[in-house]
C-alpha cells in the first residue's frame, strides 16, 4: 500500500466503492427495467380497463339522451348521444388492440342498437309511440349485449392487471433484498479499504509529527522517516531539505557571528596580529581544514612572504617561511593574478598553474586540497588567505565565500594596519620635519647672526687680511732668512765647537719648522678669511651670455688640477656627455663656475673618499658631467659613484655651515652658497639624488634667458 | 320603420289586391299562394304573439284558471292580424281556398290551447315550458293535421339553431335558408317562395324569414351556451339575427 501514493490509493478506494455502487445500481436499474415494462403493461391494463369504463360510461350516456331524444325530440338530446357515441367509439379504437374480435362484436351491437333507437326516435317524432316502444325493445336487446360485453372485457383486463401488479411487487421485493446484501458488502468492503488506507496514511503521518516537532525543538539530529514514492515520502524529502536548510542555516548563522567576531576585532584594535590570528583560525574552523596562512605581499619584489600560520606543522611554517612565493606562482599566486579565489582539488593531480616549493611539504604533510583568497584593497594586493585540508574535492561555494569574506577583512585589517603604519610615519616625518624646521630656523637665526657677523667679519677680515698678509710673508721671508743664516752659520761651522754646532742645528731646524707652521697656518688663516668675504660679499659678477659647455669645461680642468695639486695620488675618470646644441646660456659666468667649482669638489671628495674605505680593490672612481638643452631650461647633472650621502644628510645638504667633512677640510659654506647663486641668482633648481655607497647626483637646472621681472628679482636677491 | 311593421305593410298591399283581384278578376294561382301563405303566416305570428305577451301569466304558480283559452287567444290573433293586415280574417269568405286554410289555422290555434289548458292552469308550477315556439310548432302540426294535405306549415330555423328535431328544415327548407335568407345581400323581412315538388306533390312553398327582436334574445341570445329557463343553452343570437323562418307548403 505505501508503493502508491495517497491520491492513488483514494482513487482506487473511490474506485472500489463506486464500482459497487455502479454494479448495485445497475442491478437494481435492470430490475426496474423489467418491473418497468411490468408496471407499463399494469398500467396499459389499468388504461385499457379505464377505456372500457369511459366506453361504458359513454354508452350509458348514449342510451340516455337517445332515450331523452325519444322523448323530447330535442336535438340538445341528439347531439348530446352522437356526442356520447363519438367518445365511445374512441375508447372503443383504444381498447381494440387488447381484443379487436370482441371489439367488433361490440361496435356491431351498439350500431344495431342505435339504429333502432334511432328509428324508435323516428317513430315517436311522428306519433307512431307502439312502433317506436317496440324498436326501443329491440334496441334495449343490443344495448344488454353490448353492456355485457363491455363488463367481461373489463373483467378479464382487472385480472390480468392484478397479476400484473403481484408480479411488479414480487420482483421489487426481490431486488430490494438483494439489493441490501449487497450495500451491506459494499459498506463493509469498503469501511475496511478506509481503515486500510487510513492506517497507511496515518502511520507516516504520526512520525512525520513526531520529525517535525523535534526539528521545532531543535533537534536537528531527530530521524525523519524514510522517503516513500507516496505524498508523504514527498513531505518527508521535504522535511528532510528544511532540517538541511536548517543546518545550513546554523551554519551560516555561525559563520555570520564568526564574521561578526572578525570585523568587530578588526574595528576594536589595531594590532594586525591579533586580527589575522583571529581570521585565520576562523577561516580553518569554517572550511573544515587543517591549516592555514596569511601572507603578507611585498609589492617591490611581487613575491608573498608568509606572516603567520594556524594549525601548520614546523617543518610546513618552517618551508613556507624559508621560500617566498611569486605572483602567479602556486594558488595564492595565482589567486591575486585573476583577482579571486582559487580552489586546487588536488595536490597531486594539478597543473593550472606553476607550483611551488611549499607544495612539496604540503603533500608530504598529508594535505591533498587548498584554498587561496588574495587580501586585496582598491586593486592593490596586500596578501593572501590560504587553509589548506586533508581531504581532497572542492568545498562549497559559501565556504568559499566565507573564505573570501575573511579576506575582506584580513584585507581591512591589513589596510588598517598600513593605515596607521603610514599615520605614524606621518607623524615621525611631521616631527623630523618639525626638528628640522627648528633646526633651520636655528640657522636663519645663527645665518642672520652670521650675514651681521659677515658684515663684521667683512671688515675684520679685511682688516686681518693686510696683517695676515704680512705675518704669512715675513714668515716665509723669515724661513728663507733662517735659511740662508744656517748656510751663512755653516761657511763659518770651522770655527764652533761640535756641541754648540748642534745645538745650533737643533736651533735651526726648530727655528724652520716653527717657521714652516706659521707659514702653513697662516695661509689657512688667509684662505679663511677669503672664503668669509667671498660669502659675505654675495652676487657681484654681470649676467652675461656664456657657452655654458666651455664654462663646465674649463671648470672641470681648474677643479681637477687643483685636486691633483693638493694630492698627487689623486686621479678620477672624467666623463662628458655635453649636448652640443645648447648654445649660449645667460649667466653669470663667475658665480656659476664657482658653483660648478663646490660641485666637482664635493664630487672627486666622495669618490676619493670611497677609494680610501672601499674594499673592493676594481673601484675606479668616475665623475661624469652630463649637459641637455630642455628648451626654456638647460639641465646640467654632476654625477660621482663616490660614498653617497643618506637620506637624513640629503635634507640639510644646503643649510649654511653644514658639512660631513672633517674639521679643516671643509667650512659648510660651499653647496649653501651655490644653492643661493642657482635658485635665488638665477632663478633656477638645484636637487640631489643619492644612494649610499652608490652615487650622488646632483641636478642643475638653469633658465636660458632670464627675463625682466626675474632678473630684477634675482638682483634683489643677489643685494 | 320595424321589419314587422314593413312586413305588415307589404302582407295589407298584398290582402288588399288579393281582395281587389278577387272582385274584378281572376288572380294568378302563384299570386293566391302567396296571399295565403302570408295570411297563414301572419295568423300564426299573431297567435304567437299573444302566448309571448301571456308568458308572465302562463308561468304564474300561483295563479290557476288564467283564462286564457283558446277562443281568447283566437280572438285576441284575430284582432291582431285584422290590426296588421287591415283586413278581418272573418270576412274572409271561408269557402275560398284562402278563408278555408286561415280557418283551418284559427281553428288549430284555439285546439292548441284548449288541449294545454291543464298545463297552462296547474297552480305551483312556474316554468310551464308553453314558450311561444313550443306554442307555434303544436298549432302548426295541429294546423296541418286540420288542413288534410292541402297546406302544411312549420317554424324552422338555420340548422344550427333548431332546438326541436319536428322543426328541421327539410333539404329544400335548408337550401334556402342557407343560400337566400342567410345571404348578406338578402333584402331583411323579404321571402321566398316558389313552387317546387315536396312528398312527390307540386307545391307552392313559401319562406317568411324571422329575425331575433329584444323578447327572443332571453333564450336565444348572449351569452352563447349559457342555459335559457328551459334548460337549454343559449345559441349566442343577436339583434335583427335570423332566428326563424315560417314554412308555409300550399300543396296543388
Amino acid at each position: 500500500m505505501s508503493r502508491l501514493t495517497i491520491r492513488t490509493r483514494l482513487v482506487l478506494l473511490s474506485g472500489a466503492l463506486l464500482a459497487v455502487l455502479v454494479a448495485t445500481n445497475f442491478y437494481l436499474t435492470q430490475k426496474l427495467a423489467v418491473n418497468s415494462g411490468r408496471t407499463v403493461v399494469a398500467a396499459e391494463l389499468l388504461k385499457a380497463i379505464e377505456e372500457a369504463n369511459y366506453a361504458q360510461i359513454a354508452f350509458g350516456d348514449m342510451r340516455y339522451w337517445m332515450t331523452d331524444l325519444a322523448v323530447s325530440q330535442l336535438t340538445l338530446a341528439e347531439r348530446n348521444a352522437a356526442a356520447a357515441r363519438q367518445r365511445m367509439d374512441q375508447h372503443l379504437d383504444k381498447l381494440t388492440p387488447w381484443n379487436p374480435e370482441r371489439i367488433k362484436t361490440v361496435r356491431g351491437e351498439i350500431a344495431q342498437y342505435e339504429e333502432l333507437a334511432t328509428k324508435a326516435v323516428d317513430e315517436y317524432a311522428n306519433d307512431h309511440r307502439v312502433i317506436g316502444n317496440s324498436l326501443l325493445a329491440q334496441a334495449r336487446m343490443h344495448s344488454l349485449a353490448a353492456d355485457q360485453l363491455l363488463t367481461s372485457i373489463v373483467t378479464e383486463l382487472t385480472g390480468e392487471a392484478i397479476a400484473a401488479r403481484e408480479r411488479v411487487v414480487a420482483e421489487a421485493a426481490a431486488a430490494t433484498r438483494i439489493s441490501y446484501i449487497i450495500v451491506a458488502a459494499a459498506v463493509l468492503a469498503g469501511a475496511f479499504l478506509t481503515l486500510l488506507v487510513l492506517r497507511s496514511i496515518a502511520v507516516p503521518l504520526r512520525r512525520l509529527v513526531v520529525a517535525m516537532d523535534g526539528l521545532n525543538a531543535g533537534n536537528i539530529a531527530v530521524d525523519i522517516p524514510a522517503a516513500g514514492p507516496d505524498e508523504i515520502g514527498a513531505m518527508a524529502q521535504t522535511l528532510a531539505r528544511f532540517r538541511d536548510t536548517l543546518n545550513e542555516l546554523r551554519e551560516t548563522l555561525a559563520q555570520l557571528e564568526a564574521l561578526r567576531g572578525v570585523g568587530r576585532a578588526v574595528s576594536s584594535t589595531l594590532d594586525l596580529e591579533t586580527v589575522l590570528s583571529l581570521v585565520v583560525a576562523r577561516a580553518v574552523e569554517f572550511s573544515h581544514a587543517r591549516a592555514g596562512i596569511i601572507y603578507d605581499y611585498d609589492e617591490a619584489e611581487k613575491v608573498f612572504r608568509f606572516r603567520m600560520s594556524h594549525g601548520t606543522e614546523e617543518e610546513l611554517a618552517s618551508q613556507l617561511k624559508a621560500v617566498p612565493i611569486h605572483l602567479g606562482e602556486g594558488a595564492i599566486g595565482h589567486a591575486a593574478t585573476i583577482g579571486s579565489g582559487v580552489q586546487v582539488h588536488d595536490l597531486l593531480d594539478h597543473s593550472k598553474f606553476a607550483i611551488p616549493k611549499s607544495w612539496d611539504a604540503l603533500t608530504r604533510l598529508g594535505y591533498r586540497s587548498v584554498i587561496a583568497v588574495p587580501l586585496t584593497h582598491e586593486g592593490h594586493i596586500l596578501g593572501g588567505l590560504v587553509v589548506a585540508r586533508r581531504e581532497a574535492g572542492e568545498v562549497s561555494k559559501e565556504v568559499v565565500g566565507l573564505i573570501e569574506a575573511f579576506a575582506t577583512q584580513s584585507a581591512l585589517a591589513v589596510r588598517n594596519a598600513k593605515q596607521f603604519e603610514e599615520q605614524r610615519r606621518r607623524e615621525r616625518d611631521l616631527r623630523a620635519a618639525h626638528e628640522e624646521l627648528k633646526a633651520v630656523q636655528a640657522n636663519l637665526i645663527h645665518a642672520e647672526k652670521m650675514a651681521s657677523l659677515g658684515q663684521l667679519t667683512a671688515g675684520i677680515a679685511h682688516e686681518i687680511k693686510n696683517p695676515l698678509n704680512f705675518v704669512n710673508n715675513f714668515a716665509e721671508l723669515s724661513r728663507e732668512l733662517s735659511q740662508e743664516l744656517k748656510e751663512t752659520i755653516g761657511s763659518v761651522a770651522g770655527g764652533i765647537e761640535a756641541g754648540a754646532r748642534a745645538d745650533l742645528d737643533e736651533l735651526f731646524a726648530t727655528l724652520t719648522g716653527n717657521l714652516s707652521k706659521i707659514a702653513e697656518h697662516g695661509r689657512r688663516a688667509d684662505g679663511i678669511v677669503t672664503s668669509m668675504l667671498l660669502h659675505s660679499r654675495g652676487g657681484s659678477g654681470e649676467r652675461r651670455r656664456v657657452d655654458l659647455n666651455a664654462l663646465i669645461e674649463e671648470a672641470l680642468n681648474l677643479a681637477f688640477h687643483g685636486a691633483r695639486a693638493q694630492d698627487r695620488s689623486f686621479n678620477i675618470a672624467l666623463e662628458r656627455d655635453l649636448d652640443a646644441s645648447m648654445g649660449f646660456v645667460e649667466i653669470v659666468p663667475q658665480d656659476i663656475t664657482r658653483v660648478l667649482l663646490n660641485l666637482f669638489g664635493n664630487g672627486f671628495y666622495a669618490a676619493s673618499k670611497r677609494r680610501r674605505e672601499d674594499a673592493d680593490p676594481a673601484y675606479q672612481p668616475v665623475l661624469k658631467v652630463t649637459t641637455r638643452d630642455l628648451g626654456d631650461q638647460v639641465e646640467i647633472r654632476v654625477r660621482d659613484n663616490g660614498v653617497g650621502m643618506p637620506p637624513e644628510v640629503r635634507t640639510k645638504l644646503f643649510t649654511p655651515f653644514f658639512t660631513t667633512k672633517p674639521t679643516g677640510e671643509g667650512t659648510g659654506l660651499g653647496l649653501s652658497i651655490s644653492y643661493d647663486i642657482v635658485v635665488q641668482q638665477h632663478r633656477g633648481t638645484i636637487t640631489v639624488d643619492s644612494r649610499p655607497g652608490e652615487f650622488t647626483e646632483f641636478t642643475l637646472r638653469l633658465p636660458h634667458i632670464l627675463r625682466g621681472a626675474e632678473v630684477s628679482s634675482a638682483a634683489r636677491a643677489s643685494a | 320603420m320595424s321589419a314587422d311593421n314593413i312586413h305588415n305593410v307589404i302582407l295589407a298591399l298584398l290582402l288588399a289586391a288579393a281582395m281587389l283581384f278577387s272582385a274584378s278578376a281572376a288572380a294568378t294561382p302563384e299570386d293566391d299562394d302567396t296571399v295565403i301563405a302570408q295570411s297563414l303566416a301572419e295568423m300564426l305570428r299573431a297567435a304567437r304573439t299573444i302566448v309571448s305577451d301571456n308568458q308572465d301569466l302562463i308561468n304564474n304558480p300561483d295563479l290557476g284558471d288564467k283564462h286564457l283559452t283558446g277562443k281568447v287567444v283566437v280572438e285576441q290573433a284575430a284582432a291582431i292580424y285584422a290590426k296588421g293586415t287591415g283586413v278581418d280574417p272573418a270576412t274572409i269568405d271561408q269557402k275560398t281556398r284562402h278563408g278555408r286554410l286561415l280557418h283551418a289555422m284559427m281553428a288549430a290555434i284555439e285546439q292548441v290551447m284548449e288541449e294545454n289548458q291543464v298545463t297552462i292552469n296547474r297552480e305551483g308550477t312556474g316554468f310551464k315550458g308553453f314558450i311561444p315556439a313550443v306554442y307555434a310548432r303544436l298549432v302548426d302540426e295541429a294546423f296541418t293535421d286540420l288542413a288534410k294535405g292541402e297546406a302544411g306549415a312549420k317554424v324552422t330555423a338555420p340548422p344550427e339553431l333548431i332546438r326541436n328535431r319536428k322543426a328541421r328544415p327539410d333539404a329544400w327548407e335548408a337550401a334556402i335558408i342557407q343560400t337566400k335568407l342567410l345571404d348578406p345581400t338578402w333584402p331583411k323581412g323579404q321571402s321566398y317562395s316558389d313552387t317546387v315538388e315536396t312528398t312527390g306533390r307540386p307545391a307552392f312553398r313559401v319562406m317568411v324569414p324571422e329575425y331575433y327582436v329584444a323578447s327572443c334574445l332571453a333564450c336565444h341570445g348572449s351569452p352563447k351556451g349559457e342555459m335559457d329557463i328551459t334548460g337549454y343553452p343559449k345559441e349566442g343570437g343577436k339583434l335583427d339575427d335570423l332566428g326563424a323562418v315560417i314554412s308555409i307548403t300550399l300543396y296543388h
